[in-house]
């Protein structure tokens, strides 16, 4: 394993930062019950776009992890359960194996590292869920009353919990699609990359 | 005035966050709550941010009003839209305030001593710090391209909204991998690696301020936990 | 004592030759002042580099011959290492600060290297007194004007104590107040007996201080000039492709020739933030139909000044007259076009032809639209870049590049942002004579610049903005 160099931690931190702006701006939306689905492609697919840029300066094993642990941290300090911190280290850990699947530099398999990134949204959405949810939603009746928690119930039910990560990772996915041809109509062009 | 330590802050950004964001609405939470929404609110006051703490006071006041004690028996769907933005202010805005009040009052150098007496590895810390000093450039940045595409009059109007995302994203990451490749060369020539020992001249440390609020959130999270404000089963 | 016998170096990711070196022969003794110069890709600033390691290291490539530095070779060594005898300070303000605080970043070279921090402290100190930092000690680096952020690089290096510093075109940025600081910095530096390499393309504030002028051209060392053959040079340098030594005096023409229009200004208020007024204008009178240069200090609002003119910001009350009728900030975005000081945030496109299609008129067609930009391009002598992406090209062909997207786009009033920072004297002198030439054209152009030679070469009034 090669050892990391300051620019390697350098660009772990601009492009985590760039991408969990991106990310941030779009969640705002998100938390309208009806828009969950389409805020989960949005955040993914806007998400992906910096991620992508910064796959093509991934060229060691880690980096990805580290950049998992990151996001992680940052979810917790916003108040999500611990587990975010492992789904966060696992989203970056699964994207860092297949990265180094493809030499980190087949950008043919960008696109799905970028969906399989996107796994780390799931600690965000963790308080909506399982054991957390019934609570949540029983505690929210108390405040809301009865329709809203109704709308959200309608919403929410465990299974979405796995759609909507899968609906992140189809962001994600469709977003390094589109990162894809930017890196190749404009980054590649201007000799930005290799 | 003495600074709080930033494990103070660190902490109290959690603690708020999780109290606020799945933590109850009811009963004895709402005095927490309360607690918690002031906290901020007499961080930012302390130093002198009167502007701002005043805004976030009444904005806090007028939603959590709205929230407790009107919205109660009215249509569904109004209700929903209203729950949307007073309940987007009432989970984010004390958590998000004190996200600004730490990274306003809390430089990198006392970050990384901060998260170096944690144990943190360095090639967590350093990533960190880059992050937390990266935010306001690319504020700079935004603003930069936002007043480029009004100059040049390309607007969302009649656009594919790939195409504007494109006009926008396109120049930020380039300018952004560009402040990557000039920062990393800069701090090696400042000899920052990634082994090696650091010292540090940012003195921090806990003061009876420190340990009172230490103090709240311990108690914040206990109530939390252990009187069923916790969300978790 | 720093030798270079028999260097050469070619860049790993490099299409061209620019910035390669070839056969480089010098000796530069201690405490001695170098100046480099040469045209933009001349290879000045890979000399740098090699000094402090960054080539190499950092920016891979080739390198062969040796490099020493008192006795050792230090081709191979880490820039890390080096950082502790070498000294850097670099032309971009906004990416060279590791820190958001100045005083973080006084003693983040000393923090890196583990050094005491009781040590730190006492240099952080010493240092603001030499270099007189007093002003700028706790402040963030965000507020700070390019000047100011330049002072703190050089107290920054300065805390290390190093032997040897190198500087990377640091006045790129600077009006004259602020270069006559880095001057003294540079002035106090010499009287330590430290060693100084500079690369620069504006040479008149060195001109006392500079042991030996080095002039580059395709990577090659051309000339070197000593103190008494710098006095006697003023002339040659020009045919060279290199600045004057003498700062030219401004010679204020006051010509009314081709003036067309009248821009009246009354009330012309601007602040960022509720607390300080960033520009402020009681009454004022524009020429239209000439090359303006508008002047005045860092900080006197003359950026704003622009951004407000174009519609950019939002005045309020203000009351702008264009030929005695009312110019209201919506007609002033779609008249004016202005050319950022940062040429790379206004072009977004995949190639320098989208470039300009992109804001022509919807009536045209597309074969229309492209003949025609074509047409401008031409004009511009970048024809031949039609197809390339705009981030490609050189600082002075983008900025060509913007100028003739303005002319596409039909923009009668031109406006710039300190054009000419960090340009060579060939450039400098064709966007002088683009600028001519589009004034002919029937544009007005306004333009923000502390280049005095600029100014005596294009334009034909000058204004004057004063701090508030």
């Amino acid at each position: 394993m090669k050892k990391y160099e300051v620019k390697d931690l350098i660009n772990i931190g601009i492009y985590t930062a760039l991408h969990f702006l991106c990310i941030f701006i779009v969640a705002m939306i998100g938390f309208i019950p009806q828009t969950f689905a389409f805020a989960g492609i949005l955040e993914g697919f806007l998400g992906a776009i910096p991620f992508m840029i910064f796959l093509t300066k991934a060229k060691k094993f880690g980096m990805i992890t580290i950049m998992g642990v990151l996001l992680g941290l940052i979810t917790f300090l916003m108040g999500r359960p611990w587990p975010c911190l492992v789904i966060g280290l696992a989203a970056g850990l699964i994207t860092d194996l297949v990265w180094m699947k493809a030499d980190f530099k087949k950008i043919k398999y960008g696109p799905l590292c970028c969906g399989l990134m996107m796994l780390w949204l799931a600690g965000m959405g963790l308080p909506l869920f399982f054991g957390y949810r019934d609570s949540y939603l029983a505690n929210l009746e108390e405040g809301y009353g009865k329709e809203y928690v109704e709308v959200i119930r309608s919403l929410t039910p465990d299974w979405m919990f796995f759609g909507s990560i899968i609906i992140g990772v189809i962001g994600g996915f469709l977003g390094g699609l589109f990162a894809k041809r930017i890196l190749r109509k404009h980054f590649a062009k201007a000799n930005l990359v290799e | 005035m003495r600074k709080l330590d930033p494990r103070t802050k660190l902490l109290l950004l959690v603690v708020i966050n999780v109290v606020m964001m799945t933590g109850k609405i009811t009963g004895i939470f709402v005095p927490v709550r309360i607690v918690f929404a002031l906290i901020p609110f007499v961080l930012m006051m302390r130093e002198t941010w009167f502007r701002g703490s005043f805004i976030y006071f009444f904005l806090y006041l007028y939603v959590f009003f709205l929230e407790r004690y009107t919205l109660q028996d009215i249509h569904p769907v109004l209700l929903i839209i209203l729950l949307f933005t007073t309940g987007l202010f009432s989970r984010f805005l004390a958590g998000v305030m004190m996200a600004y009040y730490l990274m306003k009052t809390t430089t990198v150098s006392e970050f990384v001593t901060a998260m170096e007496r944690m144990h943190v590895p360095k090639a967590i810390v350093i990533p960190f710090a880059v992050m937390f000093r990266f935010f306001p450039t690319l504020k700079e940045e935004w603003q930069d391209v936002k007043n480029a595409m009004k100059m040049r009059g390309i607007g969302l109007a009649g656009r594919n909204p790939l195409d504007v995302l494109e006009y926008v994203m396109v120049p930020i990451l380039m300018s952004v991998s560009k402040i990557a490749d000039e920062l990393s060369a800069a701090s090696m020539t400042k000899c920052l690696s990634v082994e090696g020992k650091r010292t540090h001249i940012a003195k921090i440390g806990f003061s009876f301020l420190d340990a009172i609020l230490v103090l709240c959130a311990a108690a914040g999270l206990f109530a939390h936990i252990f009187l069923g404000g916790v969300i978790a089963t | 004592m720093i030798t270079f016998s028999n260097i050469n170096f070619q860049y790993k990711n490099n299409r061209t030759d620019k910035g390669n070196l070839i056969d480089i022969n010098l000796t530069i003794e201690d405490g001695e002042l170098i100046l480099l110069t040469g045209e933009s890709g001349c290879g000045k600033t890979t000399f740098t580099r090699l000094i402090n390691g960054l080539a190499p290291n950092y920016y891979p490539g080739t390198v062969t011959g040796e490099l020493l530095l008192d006795g050792e070779n230090i081709i191979g060594k880490s820039v890390a290492e080096l950082g502790k005898t070498v000294g850097s300070v670099f032309q971009n303000p906004r990416s060279q600060f590791f820190n958001v605080d100045t005083d973080s970043e006084l003693a983040f070279a000393a923090e890196n290297i583990a050094m005491d921090p009781k040590e730190i402290l006492s240099r952080m100190d010493e240092v603001t007194e030499e270099l007189d930092l007093k002003d700028l000690r706790g402040r963030s680096i965000f507020e700070l004007s390019g000047g100011e952020k330049q002072r703190i690089a050089c107290g920054s290096v300065a805390v290390m104590h190093p032997k040897v510093i190198v500087l990377d075109e640091p006045s790129s940025n600077l009006d004259s107040e602020s270069i006559e600081k880095l001057k003294c910095v540079l002035k106090k530096w010499k009287e330590q007996g430290k060693t100084i390499v500079i690369a620069e393309h504006r040479l008149f504030f060195l001109k006392d201080l500079a042991d030996r002028l080095v002039v580059m051209k395709d990577g090659r060392i051309t000339n070197i000039y000593d103190r008494a053959e710098m006095n006697d040079l003023s002339g040659s340098l020009k045919a060279m492709g290199i600045r004057p030594l003498d700062e030219p005096a401004l010679v204020i023409k006051r010509s009314n020739e081709g003036i067309r229009d009248y821009i009246r200004i009354e009330h012309f208020k601007y602040s960022y933030d509720r607390k300080t007024i960033a520009l402020l204008i009681d009454k004022m009178l524009l020429p239209g139909g000439q090359v303006v240069a508008i002047v005045g200090q860092n900080g006197a609002g003359k950026s704003t000044f622009l951004k407000c003119l174009c519609g950019i910001y939002k005045t309020r009350k203000d009351k702008i007259l264009l030929n005695n009728n009312r110019w209201k900030r919506k007609a002033r975005s779609k008249d004016c076009y202005m050319v950022f000081q940062d040429v790379n945030h206004q072009l977004f496109t995949e190639s320098v032809l989208d470039e300009l299609i992109i804001g022509m008129d919807d009536t045209l067609t597309e074969s229309e639209k492209k003949e025609k930009a074509l047409d401008i391009l031409d004009r511009f002598g970048i024809k031949d870049k039609a197809e390339d992406h705009p981030m490609a090209l050189s600082g002075g062909q983008k900025q060509r590049v913007a100028i003739a997207s303005s002319v596409a786009a039909g923009r009668d009033i031109i406006l710039m942002d300190e054009p000419t920072s960090g340009m060579d004297e060939l450039n400098m002198m064709r966007l002088s004579a683009e600028l001519r030439r589009l004034k002919e054209l029937g544009k007005t152009i306004y333009v923000v610049t502390h280049d005095y030679e600029f100014i005596n070469e294009c334009c034909d009034s000058v204004i004057r903005i004063n701090c508030i």
